[in-house]
């Protein structure tokens, strides 16, 4: 019994200290967004999603030297990245890159330029901003070229950038008063299907000092929807369907035709 | 308004697509030609990925050929034996056609295959018939009658064996002929969207020697299984036929087609074909040139499709 004494003192400093390193490293941070769910119908023009979050912190803490990252990971999948050479007078795709796993959308939104918010190692490391995904794609690829691997992976989120589906917006977040913060991500109207994830980041001097992570799908609705799983799920089955209507049309066509 | 399509993924005005489907529909029904040809080079221009407008393209004219040949078998143009004939051959080129896209799509060259396949035959097609309306012109000028064909004479392929009395077309002719023209035919609809006709009826009437009115209206009857057919493989094999795009074009094509008919009655051939042929060269030029000018982005992503 004496002997346990020490020992608990010793785990009592351990636990006390461990939480007390918790306790000035870690910032509570609570985020929901406004939807989480986006249809997709047939009017579909894009969409806004705005992320609203909160510090858990003393009402009387400042908010200064406090950052906001946010970013939408849409669903991965397999991608090729091809580079067109002049094949005697013809541009042509080369064999090309393969990438096992790129994220379809991408968007990161923060208070500041990136850089400004944290180290370029501290970014890579979490996979934050365009470097940080690169590195993300980079370290899940199963093969790689045997030289312009990084040409590659650039052009990659340039193209996609350029197609509005990777977004980098240092202006994206704000806060709005207090410890409250708002985030705006926009969809393009092409944005890719599935379930996407909404990080919340929080940077203090530096360091990430918490995290908080949220869901939000984008489905097809309605008639889009019907049209897009029936193509994909019962194909031969919407090809029918598909000369069906042409066949209907056709006839009715001729038989307008006729009456005249 | 625009309309978001669900297989190309991407919003496209609702008017334009339907102006689209009506301006081709005009031309088809002025011109009497199936339309494909120039439809899938204007889908490609708007920004629709090359798969998805020929696969597309095919939905659409398989509605059109249904209603033309419903026209074509009351007039009592359709050879059906025939027809089967080229069927038989046009279900071979459409299987092997739609394999060969998927495999092109799965390296990367399919857009490159179909720009290629529509800069050469534009340019013979845009050729054949700028050289074709402006002879028309002179002639009118001159004022001199067109010389009359030779009668039929016996070529080579009549040395060929399986013959077979077709009688709609008044022939006793080998099978082989026409089954490599089917096949020929369903392979161009497989992989460019069109229903061949341009390449059919010409084969038809100079080839096989089948009566000009029965080489128009078999050939229409055959298109339309054949497009049937692409539509169902390219659906199973690629997943590119877009419904909501096919019934909009479908739509303008219907109504296009009506009025192309009627102002086909009213202007002058020689010149609107004149105008058509100088069209045809136009987009054939323009896909040249985008396969030659460099491009400014030379980097494309593709989605992996391979390794299903």
């Amino acid at each position: 019994m004496q002997r346990l004494i020490p020992t608990l003192t010793f785990f009592a400093f351990l636990v006390a200290a461990l939480f007390g390193v918790r306790a000035t490293l870690a910032q509570g941070v609570v985020a929901d967004l406004t939807t989480h769910d986006v249809a997709v119908t047939a009017d579909f023009t894009g969409a806004n999603v705005v992320l609203f979050g909160s510090i858990v912190a003393d009402a009387n803490e400042d908010t200064s030297g406090i950052d906001v990252v946010v970013e939408v990971i849409g669903p991965t999948q397999p991608v090729w990245v091809r580079q067109k050479f002049n094949a005697s007078g013809i541009w042509i795709n080369d064999e090309g890159l393969q990438v096992t796993r790129a994220p379809g959308y991408y968007a990161v939104v923060s208070t500041r330029p990136l850089e400004e918010i944290a180290p370029r190692e501290t970014l890579l490391r979490l996979g934050i901003g365009f470097e940080g995904l690169k590195a993300e794609i980079s370290r899940t690829m199963l093969t790689a070229r045997d030289e312009g691997t990084q040409e590659y992976l650039d052009a990659l989120v340039r193209v996609l950038a350029d197609k509005g589906l990777y977004v980098e917006n240092p202006d994206g977040a704000e806060f709005v008063g207090g410890h409250l913060f708002r985030a705006e991500i926009q969809l393009a109207t092409n944005v890719p299907l599935g379930s996407y994830d909404a990080l919340v980041y929080i940077f203090k001097d530096q360091e990430m000092t918490g995290q908080h992570q949220t869901q939000l799908n984008i489905e097809k609705a309605g008639f889009e929807r019907f049209i897009y799983t029936m193509a994909y799920e019962q194909p031969f089955l919407y090809g029918v369907l598909c000369v069906i209507v042409a066949g209907l049309a056709g006839l009715g066509a001729a038989y307008v035709l006729q009456r005249k | 308004m625009q309309i978001y399509l669900p297989i190309a993924e991407q919003s496209l005005s609702i008017l334009f697509l339907v102006g689209l489907g009506g301006i081709v529909g005009v031309l088809s029904g002025m011109f009497g030609v199936g339309g494909g040809f120039l439809m899938t080079p204007m889908l490609i221009f708007s920004g629709i990925p090359p798969a998805i407008a020929v696969a597309t393209e095919a939905n659409q004219i398989a509605a059109s050929s249904v209603s033309g040949s419903i026209a074509q078998w009351r007039r009592n143009n359709v050879d059906v034996k025939m027809g089967l004939v080229l069927l038989i051959g046009g279900v071979v080129g459409s299987i092997v056609g739609v394999e060969l896209v998927k495999m092109l799509r799965e390296i990367g060259q399919v857009d490159l295959a179909i720009s290629l396949c529509y800069v050469f035959f534009l340019g013979i097609v845009g050729t054949l018939m700028l050289i074709e309306s402006l002879r028309a012109l002179l002639r009118t000028q001159s004022g001199k009658q067109p010389p009359s064909r030779k009668p039929g004479q016996h070529n080579w392929i009549h040395k060929l064996p399986f013959k077979v009395r077709f009688k709609r077309s008044k022939l006793y002719i080998s099978v082989i002929p026409p089954i490599i023209l089917g096949m020929l035919v369903g392979l161009l609809a497989a992989i460019m969207g069109v229903g061949g006709g341009f390449i059919m009826v010409p084969a038809m009437i100079y080839l096989l020697r089948i009566p000009t009115t029965v080489a128009v209206g078999t050939s229409l009857f055959q298109i339309v299984f054949v497009t049937s057919l692409v539509t169902i493989l390219h659906s199973v094999q690629n997943q590119t036929v877009d419904a909501v795009l096919a019934l909009l074009l479908m739509l303008g094509g219907v109504i296009g087609a009506q009025i192309g008919v009627r102002l086909g009655q009213k202007l002058r051939g020689e010149q609107l074909r004149a105008m058509l042929a100088i069209l045809v060269m136009a987009m054939c030029v323009k896909l040249f040139l985008d396969l030659v000018i460099e491009p400014d982005e030379l980097f494309s992503v593709a989605q992996d499709i391979g390794g299903h």
